[in-house]
């Protein structure tokens, strides 16, 4: 379990890694936030999922407001 | 391997023990406890298959062959056949060596110039010996007689034996076949005054089996621990669970979030720039992903069942005790 604990994080390490590196290289070539998001939402399953995740919150909100008060 | 088996492989060997002129010789033969393990252990026959410590008997008499002696107790008689073969043959390879040096000698007088000179100062220590041996003492006499004993003992002996001797294995050998002298044991003693089973399950002094320690339950403790144990084991498993859901649940999230990502990337978008940072954003979800589905796998694998193993674990330690026959 140890050694897969390390191998994992190793793996998962190396993966952020890249994709900083990925991000980094992209926003130094000129990526655009507002523009990613403008296409984000004309795509319909980015938006697909962005509806799917506000649905999520909302739901977490309700049990979070029932429980807690 | 099977008690009965054991005991009369040992006895095999305390007999050519026994038998042998020279123990020491033999001791060489037989080179370590290790191979002499191997060769037993390969030549067993046994229905289980296995040669380990079994504290049944056996239940069914063994494969025999057509002599009906087992396949092991052949193995040994050979291996003693070769001892006592080898033992007269290692007097003779000690005979040749010397006869070997002198024609050496000879040879190197009958090639040397001074042949005259130096016969005479080899013959010259010949004469003194018996007047030096004439003034020593009875007791350093009887001294050089066991030196020369050990020698010619040693002479017998291989160069790579000797190199063996050194090292230690001959000594380890030697101790792996001596008995402890009588009062002297290296068992230790439990609690309760008797000798440790689990280091020999048979009495050195008389070769006698022992009985082995047997696992008996405390009944009551048992009910009571079961009682106890198996909802606090379920409950734990349930508070387990739901991290190792919840987990679970975010790593499918993740990686399903960034298969859409990579999807999106090259569907939607145009510019190069953009389609790296989707693919960086995406490459940090399965990254997590990953690690949030191992930790899932760590709560079920790794936790539940160790609390399960530690409740058994207890269980064995509170609810048994160990008795003998």
């Amino acid at each position: 379990m140890k050694k897969m604990w390390r191998v994992i994080i190793a793996i998962v390490l190396i993966m952020i890694l890249l994709g900083i590196v990925g991000v980094a290289v992209g926003f130094l070539t000129g990526a655009d936030t507002a523009r990613i998001y403008q296409t984000a939402e004309s795509n319909s399953l980015i938006s697909l999922i962005m509806r799917y995740y506000e649905w999520i919150l909302q739901i977490i909100q309700t049990y979070k407001t029932a429980i807690f008060g | 391997m099977y008690e009965e088996d054991r005991l009369r492989a040992l006895e095999l060997y305390s007999r050519m023990f026994d038998e042998a002129t020279d123990e020491r010789a033999l001791l060489q033969t037989l080179m370590s406890p290790t191979r002499q393990a191997v060769v037993v252990a390969r030549a067993y026959n046994s229905n289980l298959g296995k040669l380990s410590i079994n504290t049944e008997h056996k239940a069914e008499p063994e494969d025999l062959d057509e002599n009906g002696v087992p396949d092991y107790v052949q193995a040994i008689e050979r291996i003693r056949d070769e001892a006592l073969a080898a033992q007269p043959r290692a007097a003779a390879p000690a005979a040749e060596d010397e006869k070997a040096e002198d024609e050496i000698v000879d040879e190197n007088q009958m090639t040397l110039f001074a042949g005259e000179e130096l016969a005479q100062e080899s013959a010259e220590p010949e004469e003194n010996e018996p007047e030096e041996i004439e003034q020593k003492p009875a007791e350093d006499r009887a001294e050089e007689s066991d030196e020369t004993a050990e020698e010619n003992a040693e002479e017998i002996v291989p160069e790579e034996e000797i190199v063996e001797s050194e090292s230690g294995e001959l000594k380890e050998s030697i101790a792996f076949f001596e008995l402890p002298p009588e009062g002297e044991t290296d068992i230790p003693a439990n609690e309760d005054g008797g000798d440790d089973l689990s280091v020999t399950p048979f009495n050195i002094e008389t070769g006698e089996l022992r009985s082995r320690p047997r696992r008996e339950p405390k009944v009551f403790a048992l009910i009571v621990y079961i009682l106890f144990a198996i909802p606090l084991t379920i409950a734990a498993i349930l508070i387990l669970l739901i991290p190792a859901l919840f987990f679970l649940a975010l790593s499918v999230a993740a990686i399903i979030c960034g298969v859409v990502v990579v999807s999106a990337a090259f569907n939607g978008f145009a510019v190069f720039a953009d389609i790296m940072v989707l693919l960086g954003g995406a490459l940090i979800l399965f990254a997590l992903g990953l690690l949030f589905l191992w930790t899932s796998i760590w709560f079920v694998g790794g936790a539940i069942v160790g609390v399960v193993h530690g409740v058994a674990a207890l269980c064995d330690k509170w609810c048994y005790k160990e008795v003998r026959d």
